[in-house]
């Protein structure tokens, strides 16, 4: 029976703990607590550029390379088109999207995918694949279990990426898990600002705001409200070490 | 209900309709139902909310910046009509604001300071699910004749469908993919705001407005325009244009 609180408090501790190893603890909390056999993590400089940063198993693992080879399926779809697409039926060749790898899929012991997109607007780094040996899809608990682990692993590779270490920014991912019926909305917002105001692209906006925040001790939501109301900004010349400056002037 | 009011009506439907049969961006199309609402009811502002799945509720939707702040006052509090409604699955009245000071006193509060008298909020249903909520905020006490309500649950259905409609419904995992590529255009849609908002030294209302306005006279989805200013494959300028940027602001400083 899967317990969706157990499963966000193992996301939790796993985003907080884990630097290198987070999206590999979060796909083994995947396998052992939802009803898949299988988890794979790929990540996309873009659509024919990719990397698979884990995989559970050999069918998870070979999934991911029928996909990357043939350029076609769930995986390519769900980055692609940056929603989750979630297959009942792996073996029903008529789907037109993806006919070549239905066909190859159907010689695994796979039988349903689930593909979640790791992104937050347009800023997107790869998929989360599940897959099972019995068809059929999620149920809703389950989903919301699955779509948490997506949001998990996203974070954590984002902090991968911008160089984080464990010491600054650990429990952040584990806050925006846990910080309930928020809306980030200012966050977004800042984001688009800070990238004018560094010069920089979205993912490394998102990473610069959440750097001070952490710094400061403060939530990522209360220091993207600053920017938003034009008291704090993120100037081009800060970029080494993004240290922002207040924005008195406006 | 008057012929007057018949012919508006119908033509809002029609527009509607017309929408979801084109191409359509979902984003624009439940700003636009927030608008209609406006435009039909007997209310002042309307907002609207949609589930996550994941446990949360986002601020899709509004037709004006008091509606927004009501929103989003309700979700950080975690009180208010709105998320009545979509718990229960039913609509939700409150016809003065001494109602809703007994059963949201913080929302109640915060609806004196915008103004608000009256809320409704409607639930945006699907079978047996409810995926969120359209909320309608009168300035006025008292109740919305039977007429407007049923038109508002009517309008909220629109949403749904508007939701669920932009490919084809036949598989039962629509509503998952449909929704949270819903959900992710907002979030392009607000870190597009940003990069107007900056680039121009505009508000975010403003942001959105500009956005819009370009969507619209160009022929192109809310959501991939907002994708192609926040990656860069347009030039905002082009938006900015339509009034002189604040002399304050120097490019050359960032």
């Amino acid at each position: 029976m899967f317990d969706l609180d157990t499963f966000a408090t193992g996301l939790a501790g796993a985003a907080a703990q884990e630097v290198d190893g987070g999206a590999a603890r979060i796909c083994e909390l995947c396998v052992s607590s939802l009803p898949v056999a299988g988890a794979a993590v790929a990540v996309m400089a873009h659509v024919n550029r990719r990397e698979v940063v884990y995989a559970s198993d050999d069918v998870a693992n070979e999934l991911e390379e029928l996909q990357f080879s043939l350029g076609e399926g769930p995986c390519v779809e769900a980055f692609g088109t940056g929603r989750p697409v979630l297959v009942a039926d792996l073996s029903l060749v008529v789907d037109p999207r993806w006919p070549i790898f239905a066909a190859a899929a159907a010689r695994t012991t796979a039988r349903a995918a689930y593909a979640l997109p790791l992104q937050i607007g347009a800023i997107g780094i790869g998929v989360l694949d599940l897959y099972r040996v019995r068809g059929g899809l999620l149920d809703a608990t389950q989903l919301t279990g699955a779509l948490m682990a997506a949001d998990a692993i996203l974070w954590s590779l984002l902090r991968l990426r911008a160089g984080v270490g464990i010491d600054d920014g650990a429990a952040d991912g584990a806050r925006w898990l846990t910080e309930g019926r928020r809306s980030h909305t200012a966050v977004h917002q800042a984001t688009g600002m800070i990238m004018v105001q560094a010069g920089v692209d979205a993912e490394s906006s998102l990473a610069r705001l959440r750097g001070f925040a952490f710094v400061n001790e403060k939530l990522i939501d209360e220091v993207a409200g600053e920017v938003v109301a034009r008291r704090l900004r993120f100037d081009e010349r800060a970029a080494d070490d993004g240290v922002p400056t207040s924005g008195g002037g406006h | 209900m008057s012929s007057e009011r018949e012919q508006v009506l119908a033509e809002a439907f029609v527009g509607l309709a017309d929408t979801l049969v084109a191409g359509y961006d979902v984003i624009d199309m439940l700003h636009r139902l927030t608008e209609v609402c406006v435009e039909l009811l007997a209310v002042d502002a309307a907002g609207m909310l949609l589930s996550d799945q994941r446990g949360n509720l986002q601020m899709m939707a509004s037709s004006s910046e008091s509606s927004r702040l009501m929103e989003l006052f309700q979700l950080q509090n975690d009180e208010g009509p709105c998320l009545d409604c979509y718990r229960s699955g039913s609509p939700v009245v409150s016809v003065d604001r001494a109602d809703a000071a007994q059963r949201w006193p913080q929302f109640a509060a915060q609806a004196e300071l915008e103004g608000f008298e009256s809320v409704h909020a409607l639930p945006l249903r699907l079978r047996h699910e409810t995926i969120g909520a359209l909320n309608l905020f009168g300035g006025q006490q008292g109740a919305l004749p039977p007429g407007d309500l049923r038109v508002a649950q009517a309008l909220a259905d629109v949403a749904t469908i508007s939701i669920l409609q932009e490919r084809a419904v036949h598989r039962g995992e629509m509503l998952a993919e449909q929704l949270q590529a819903a959900l992710n255009s907002r979030v392009i849609i607000e870190q597009a705001k940003g990069v107007l908002g900056e680039r121009g030294q505009l508000d975010m209302d403003q942001a959105f407005n500009r956005l819009r306005t370009h969507a619209r006279s160009n022929n192109r989805r809310l959501s991939e325009l907002a994708r192609a200013v926040v990656e860069g494959t347009i030039d905002a300028s082009e938006m900015l244009d339509v009034l002189p940027v604040a002399k304050a602001w120097d490019p050359t400083v960032g």
